[in-house]
């Protein structure tokens, strides 16, 4: 579905029997002039697979006879008929659909899908014998013949603010930690880090994003990232936080858009097995007031949590009124469990009522039903008494009847769009947050007049392409990375000692956080692998031990089955605390470094007891030492070669990503070379220091 | 972000890492307390300590500091006589009764805020109204102002119920380092013991490298962060070496029968320890003093699993000596109404109520303030959370007129509106 459809799906359910869809706009259909407007798109999107050089799926569109009889009888294009016709049917699928075309970057937009398809409805005319050649445009040329790129817009607007002393470029150590923390959630491996070090070529960054942003840890990263700022660390049981995971991790891998995956989650009720997890952002909170705030907070950026009493007392902006409109979409949203099954679900089953709202300070009564801040309520329909719910079949829920006003799914067509501007706002500036260390607009929750981003046009600006390039948070997240402000160092200028945040005239140093603390160490110590093949080895041990025990038994002649059971009992105890899975070392790292439940992870905390579990668990004591083709074990064998200078470089790259200094090998190989009788000691003691080291903490 | 200890990691001494420190190895003497050089090294000191004892919902005046009986809302206990003549509690406190000689118990609280959700943080915090920043809670402040000594723990302790965290919030716009370490059930963090494997020497030579690539790192950077990290593994260092204090094998059986092996009974007989071996200020928390029904049986249960160890507690601060340094602060966020509800419960009442104050000075064995017969209104000078701010930062020898400086704003540590000591309470 694309998002016009979502959107209108949406509306569909919601209130179609109330004949609120608005009127289709019909209006008068402009021509469309082949020439100027399909063969464009045409060339720039199409011809680089479907022209004269490649014709994959034996389809080209260069040439008017080939295009009109492509396909099964010429379905690709039905001159007249746009819906049945391949070409349109395959550029307007959903972005996370398997076979949209084009296969690679950003799908079509709303306009140009509209030309095609009317120019398809309107007999997809075509100049005879105009033969189409692909645009071949060289990047640069693009860029030097359009309009700047948004990081270039970004970096005039940082610039213009700036006063003082700018923090050089960062270096391509940092900026190849920086990249892989960000958008693989680990540092890189020793490998990487080396490779990435000695490429001389001038692009190097922008294809080293270009890959990890494609890559497998991509989904990964964000899905942590986006579960962080989304359940703030909470941890119910009714929706398993591996199932949420993988939600999101597929949104991401899909790159669903920022509006469609609120949407999801806005009118999530956990009955359509797709979008089943994204209920827990609803289940985890369960309270109206606590779902209201936190709604308002995380889609809108305003925290108007004090306005549940009363108008906020020193934010004007911040009303009683807008928390009760708010609200009131939520009203008729309940927690309910399906007796048969015990799944739980969050459904919009009950009509609900005007919220009734009184002034802790003045005592001043008043109603709303749903209302948007800035926007008209929503009337509630009228039904004759005893006809507000219409009898269903729902055996996911089991739920017997559903009310015919539905106004949790108007909620999530309404405030994730494009005309809500705090929605878009607050969009951008989490995405910023989350690159910059710090939000355009800080605290997060406090967008109002009264606290103004720090680069106010910037914000505006942000805001406008995020909603240009429909919400695509990999290609906006792109152009952040590609930013002047992304790639300079953490290093002050010299002889400054100070630079405020807001500037990003330095780059604002931020922890890792709890999951991309616990697989760079896991990649830095080199016991990534060996943790992960744990299913893997575990299920070969079972069979193993399935085969020998069955046949043992077939000896003694006894029943094998029951032979086996008992053997998976006894798997089922024995659990080895040095031999992990990986599910289980995340839940290590995060009891140790992540916040308690229901506290936003937007600053750094000291964590004490995260200093403790680095310097005290034994499962990180025993990762140091050589095991499993691990880092310790490789730098023994080079011990045995006396390679101790190799040793200090390779331990460097494997921790910290760059080359150690001078001084740092000298000190490297001293403590090494001390006595060498106990290498592996030494070996681990050098590189817990590392390990626990402010350059290892810090995304700097 | 602003972490203004400048370099965290020179107190990492040598005595420290090794856990020489005699923390309270043998801090199970109790009342023989004098003879353990823990508590005479803490004397000696003379460093001010706070021990807050929050009794989270609400404790009644009525069951407690302030009794009425056979009035309209008295209730169905009685008062009973004290050490200290013409001051009678509630027969719910009989051991505190025969301590009340070291206690200021001060019963003309009027505060402002009814509600747990806003009323808990206001009291904790004292802050002035509307002034649109989080104020610290009054551990981070003195946490903040005591600068407390090197080579000890923590300077904000916790102990609860519940799991073991570091509440930064408690802060405010203090900033993460003055936030809590709560210890969860008075237990320290599961990895505050080394393992066998990790000895002095190798324990040493580790942090000694550690440092090394953070004086590297920080050279060219903006403090903040770098400071912050350095500063949790110098708290991780103290609480390692102060490991011997979390184990109750160190804790003389005398003791635990006197304190009670219940929950409060055991968490202020950890606040003991931890402030015998030097925190600053160590807030204990007891939780479901929420009485809207059953007030008058939930606290005939309740009130003696507080009667018993406050008692010992202040007992043993006294004989120990280290009274004098200690202020010792009973509380909640309001007091109960004095009218009975239909659920024969008490609901939420900050027109009047009690709380009560020992050591650091101040006089003992004193009422302070006075309720009219129903316990309605106070009858004498009533004093806000402000006040009492001011009378513990001016007993710790605080400047209560003190300012923090929070980015380029200048905020009074505490309420201008409240600007003076509660009367009677200082010697």
């Amino acid at each position: 579905m694309t998002r016009e459809d979502t959107f209108i799906q949406l509306l569909k359910e919601a209130a179609a029997i109330l004949l609120l869809l608005p009127a289709l706009q019909a209006g008068e259909e402009t021509q469309i002039d082949f020439v100027k407007q399909v063969k464009p798109i045409l060339e720039k999107r199409c011809l680089s697979c479907h022209g004269s050089e490649k014709q994959k799926g034996k389809l080209r569109l260069d040439l008017k006879g080939a295009a009109m009889e492509a396909g099964n009888k010429g379905n690709v294009i039905l001159a007249g008929n746009s819906e049945e016709s391949a070409l349109f049917q395959r550029i307007n699928l959903d972005r996370t659909h398997d076979d949209i075309m084009p296969p690679k970057g950003v799908p079509l937009s709303e306009t140009e899908l509209e030309t095609i398809r009317a120019w398809i409805a309107q007999g997809a005319k075509w100049p005879d014998d105009l033969v189409l050649k692909p645009a071949v445009q060289k990047v640069e040329e693009a860029q030097a013949s359009s309009v700047p790129s948004l990081h270039e817009r970004i970096d005039a607007l940082i610039r213009a603010r700036l006063k003082g002393k700018v923090a050089p470029v960062a270096s391509d150590k940092d900026f190849l930690r920086r990249v892989y923390l960000d958008f693989a959630g680990t540092i890189p491996s020793a490998k990487e880090a080396a490779t990435f070090l000695v490429d001389k070529s001038p692009d190097k960054r922008t294809k080293l994003l270009d890959t990890l942003m494609n890559g497998p840890g991509y989904g990964r990263a964000m899905a942590n990232a986006f579960s962080v700022m989304l359940l703030e660390r909470r941890v119910g049981k009714d929706i398993p936080g591996e199932e949420w995971h993988r939600y999101l991790e597929s949104a991401f891998e899909g790159n669903k858009p920022w509006d469609v995956l609120m949407q999801d989650i806005l009118a999530a009720e956990g009955t359509d097995p797709r979008t089943r997890p994204a209920v827990k952002f609803y289940l985890e909170r369960g309270q109206l007031t606590l779902l209201t705030s936190d709604i308002s907070r995380l889609m809108l950026g305003r925290d108007i949590s004090c306005a549940q009493c009363h108008d906020h007392p020193s934010i004007k902006d911040y009303t009683q009124a807008e928390f009760y409109g708010l609200m009131a979409y939520l009203s008729g949203s309940r927690r309910h469990q399906n007796k048969a099954t015990k799944k739980v679900y969050y459904l919009d089953g009950h009509l609900g009522k005007k919220l009734e709202f009184k002034s802790a300070f003045t005592q001043k009564k008043a109603m709303s039903g749903p209302k948007l801040a800035h926007r008209a309520e929503i009337r509630i329909p009228v039904f004759q008494r005893g006809r507000e719910y219409a009898p269903v079949v729902d055996h996911v829920s089991g739920m017997k009847t559903r009310p015919k006003f539905q106004r949790r799914k108007l909620l999530a067509a309404h405030l994730p769009s494009v005309d809500n501007e705090a929605f878009r706002k607050n969009a951008v500036n989490r995405l910023w947050f989350m690159l910059m260390g710090r939000g355009l607009v800080q605290p997060l929750d406090q967008h109002h007049p009264k606290n103004p981003a720090s680069h106010p046009e910037l914000l505006e600006l942000l805001a406008a392409e995020f909603q240009a390039m429909n919400f695509d948070i990999k290609e906006f997240l792109r152009e952040l990375a590609l930013t002047q402000s992304y790639q300079r160092s953490s290093l002050l200028p010299e002889g400054v000692s100070d630079v405020p945040p807001e500037s990003y005239a330095v780059f604002n140093m931020r922890p890792l956080s709890a999951e991309q603390l616990a697989w760079s160490v896991m990649q830095s110590t080199e016991n990534l692998a060996w943790v992960q093949s744990k299913p893997k080895r575990e299920a070969a041990a079972a069979k193993a031990s399935e085969r020998a025990k069955a046949k043992s038994a077939k000896k003694a002649g006894k029943d094998p089955k029951s032979a086996v059971k008992k053997n998976e009992k006894e798997a089922e105890v024995k659990e080895d605390p040095l031999d992990p899975d990986a599910p289980k070392v995340l839940e290590l790292f995060r009891k140790a470094y992540a916040n308690p439940p229901g506290e936003a992870e937007v600053q750094y905390n000291p964590s004490t007891v995260g200093a403790l579990f680095l310097g005290n668990e034994k499962l990180i004591l025993h990762w140091l030492k050589p095991h499993q083709k691990n880092m310790a074990e490789r730098l023994a064998g080079l011990a045995k070669q006396k390679k101790f200078e190799k040793i200090a470089d390779e331990l460097y790259l494997a921790v910290l990503s760059r080359h150690p200094l001078d001084e740092e090998k000298v000190e490297t190989v001293d403590y090494l070379k001390k006595d060498e009788m106990r290498f592996t000691d030494a070996l681990a003691e050098y590189a817990w220091s590392l390990l626990a080291s402010t350059e290892f903490r810090m995304n700097h | 972000m602003s972490f203004e200890c400048g370099s965290a990691e020179h107190d990492l001494t040598r005595r420290q890492v090794l856990g020489a420190f005699a923390g309270a190895a043998g801090a199970s003497v109790g009342l023989g307390g004098l003879l353990n050089p823990a508590v005479a090294d803490q004397i000696k000191r003379k460093q001010k300590q706070v021990l807050l004892i929050w009794t989270d919902g609400g404790m009644s005046q009525f069951e407690s500091w302030n009794p009425k009986p056979g009035t309209e809302h008295g209730g169905p206990f009685r008062a009973i006589p004290t050490t200290v003549p013409g001051l009678q509690l509630s027969e719910l406190m009989p051991k505190t009764a025969k301590q009340a000689h070291h206690l200021a118990v001060v019963r003309s609280m009027k505060t402002k805020d009814e509600n747990h959700s806003t009323g808990v943080p206001r009291i904790l915090r004292g802050d002035p109204p509307n002034r649109g920043v989080d104020y610290p809670h009054l551990g981070s402040a003195v946490a903040k102002f005591m600068h407390p000594e090197e080579n000890t723990l923590p300077p904000y302790i916790h102990v609860k119920p519940g799991n073991s965290a570091f509440h930064y919030r408690d802060a405010g716009f203090l900033g993460a380092k003055y936030g809590a370490l709560t210890l969860g059930d008075g237990r320290p963090p599961v990895h505050v013991h080394r393992p066998e494997t990790v000895t002095d020497d190798v324990e040493l030579a580790r942090q000694e490298l550690r440092q090394r690539h953070n004086r590297r790192f920080a050279v060219g950077r903006q403090e903040g962060p770098i400071d912050a990290h350095a500063y949790a593994y110098n708290m991780a260092a103290r609480l390692m070496s102060h490991v011997d204090l979390f184990d109750p094998s160190k804790l003389s059986k005398r003791d635990i029968e006197r304190y009670g092996t219940h929950q409060l009974g055991r968490h202020l007989l950890q606040a003991r320890r931890l402030l015998e071996a030097g925190t600053t200020f160590v807030r204990v928390t007891s939780y479901h003093w929420d009485t809207h029904g059953d007030n008058f049986n939930s606290h005939l249960r309740m009130m003696p699993d507080f009667d018993r160890p406050f008692a010992a507690l202040i007992e043993d601060l006294h004989v120990s000596g280290m009274l004098e340094n200690v202020l010792v602060i009973a509380m909640s966020e309001f007091g109960r109404t004095p009218k009975i509800n239909e659920k024969l419960g008490r609901d939420h009442w900050p027109e009047s109520w009690s709380l009560a104050l020992a050591g650091c000075g101040l006089k003992s064995g004193v009422i302070i303030g006075d309720t009219d017969e129903l316990g309605l209104d106070i009858l004498t000078e009533p004093y806000d959370i402000g006040h009492l701010f001011f009378t513990v930062f001016t007993a710790l020898g605080l400047n209560p007129l003190a300012k923090y400086k929070h980015k380029g704003q200048s905020l009074p540590a505490i309420d201008p509106n409240c600007h003076k000591v509660i009367k009677g309470v200082l010697a």
